[in-house]
């Protein structure tokens, strides 16, 4: 199934117009995991406030679930027009949308309608896919002109989706008196993307979200939204946790973490000092932590981050459990661990199953799980609420 | 750190020491008297290897390679007192 050779990393950047609590735009993604895609949806309600939001919300759930379960684009667009509510003022149902469909392979299609132009951005340019226009007849007898695309994406290609609070941001000032435009908001892209090559598409997102709102003098005079897609090498990370099984694997997992393109934790004292004697590397312990809640980082060359075991990892998969967005605080060990797991895209865990002895006794004034349990969690943590794709190998 | 001291204590920091008190040996530095202070280092060491011994024996501390079992910051200072008394005499 996993045809592709990139990772998909996906960031949505969303401020409201000034003097309203609510955004009228929405934009929501969805991963559907067995099958290895994703699906984007940006849609921006008539007007703003509740109203707006509510129109624009109803749009991307009906856009989400009608795409991913496969139904035709045309039943799908048509029927969202068919369902909105009616403004009382202005007497249409209105809302626009862009729906974007990744699929295993890189093969991305595109639904448009009435938003700013879908942007793909590739080595310099911008790629323009051959679009076909089917039209809608609309209930209240207007027709509705919907753009279907699509495009083969290719590593560090980029989309941008945006709603018309960027592209129309500045409008009526000198030198945009159309607002910044497409056009602008191209060659803005173009130009933080040259000088800054490996820039995440949350920054990307940001970035052109600050400008927009520069261009309106500091408060936005529409909702504002701005989705980035990013294709890029994912980056990688391996957790190596518990001496394996048998004895004999030890050479063969210091040798895999060695030679992996990535980043390196080790956890566990049986296990750092397995792969010490294997790779012939001394393990120092910094001891200046003054108010230890968990016992001390190690260090060694070639490993980005040394913990204690069983005790750093009930920490771990804590924190994950509680935090909501994508920063943590704190210096501990099992803080700077969380952090590598969130600045990386995709996770090997190489689980050693030999069951510590010493954690099993009675006799213990705490209670110690079993390692691989709280391994599985961090895992589906990961998985589950920070879409990281996981792999666990038993030794 | 890297000047030879005249002791180098060693304490474990393997998860089993820790959790049987070994924590509170971190902060041993704050409690050596000032005479000995400048003869002492102290640095983290991985797991000894007790841990499967059914003894209690944690949490563990080397003194000069010399282990010291059931250690405490108390223990740790009197062993070194009298280490450097010995050494006077
Ligand atoms: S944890 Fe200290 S001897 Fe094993």
């Amino acid at each position: 199934m996993h045809n592709r050779h990139f990772y998909i990393e996906a960031e949505l950047c969303q401020e409201h117009k000034a003097m309203q609590n609510v955004c009228g735009d929405a934009c929501e993604s969805r991963k559907l995991k067995e099958e290895d895609r994703l699906i984007t949806v940006l849609s921006d309600g008539l007007g703003s406030g509740v109203k707006a939001n509510i129109l624009a919300t109803m749009t991307t759930s009906m856009a989400l679930q009608f795409t991913a379960k496969n139904d035709p684009l045309e039943r799908t667009s048509e029927f969202i027009m068919k369902a909105l509510p009616v403004d009382s003022k202005r007497q249409i149902s209105y809302s626009t949308f862009s729906i974007l469909d990744i699929n295993c392979f890189g093969d991305a299609s595109l639904v448009e309608f009435d938003n700013p132009p879908v942007l793909i951005y590739r080595r310099g340019r911008f790629v323009i896919p051959d679009q076909s226009v089917k039209t809608i007849s609309r209930s209240d007898g207007m027709d509705a002109k919907v753009l279907y695309s699509k495009v083969e994406l290719k590593k560090e290609d980029r989309i941008i989706m945006v709603s018309d609070g960027i592209t129309q941001s500045g409008m009526g000032n000198i030198h945009t008196p159309f607002g910044w435009g497409i056009d602008g908001l191209k060659t803005f892209i173009q130009q933080n993307i040259q000088s800054n090559p490996n820039i995440s598409a949350r920054q990307l997102a940001r970035k052109i979200m600050q400008r927009a709102k520069t261009n309106d003098k500091g408060s936005f005079t529409d909702d504002a939204s701005c989705q980035v897609i990013y294709c890029r090498e994912p980056r990688k990370l391996v957790l190596a946790s518990g001496p394996p099984y048998y004895k004999n694997c030890d050479k063969e997992l210091a040798e895999r973490i060695d030679s992996f393109q990535g980043k390196k934790i080790i956890c566990g004292g049986t296990t750092s000092k397995i792969i010490s004697r294997e790779l012939k590397r001394d393990i120092a312990i910094e001891l200046n932590n003054y108010k230890p809640d968990l016992p001390p980082v190690a260090e060694m060359s070639g490993i980005d981050l040394i913990t204690e075991g069983i005790l750093t990892l009930g920490k771990v998969s804590a924190i994950l459990e509680n935090i909501s967005n994508n920063t943590v605080k704190g210096t501990g060990p099992a803080e700077q661990m969380v952090r590598m797991f969130l600045d990386s895209d995709s996770i090997l865990i190489l689980a050693g199953t030999q069951i510590n002895n010493a954690h099993q006794d009675p006799n213990l004034p705490v209670e110690l799980e079993i390692r691989r349990n709280v391994i599985k969690k961090i895992a589906s943590i990961l998985e589950e609420k920070f879409f990281k794709t996981i792999e666990i190998e038993y030794l | 750190m890297q000047a030879k001291t005249k002791y180098k204590v060693e304490i474990c920091c393997g998860t089993m020491c820790y959790i049987m008190g070994g924590a509170d040996l971190h902060l041993l530095n704050d409690y050596l008297p000032a005479a000995l202070r400048q003869l002492v280092s102290i640095e983290g060491a991985p797991c000894f290897g007790n841990c499967d011994t059914h003894e209690k024996i944690h949490p563990c501390v080397r003194i000069n390679g010399v282990e010291l079992p059931n250690a405490s910051t108390r223990k740790i200072v009197d062993k070194l007192i009298i280490l450097e008394n010995n050494d006077l005499l």
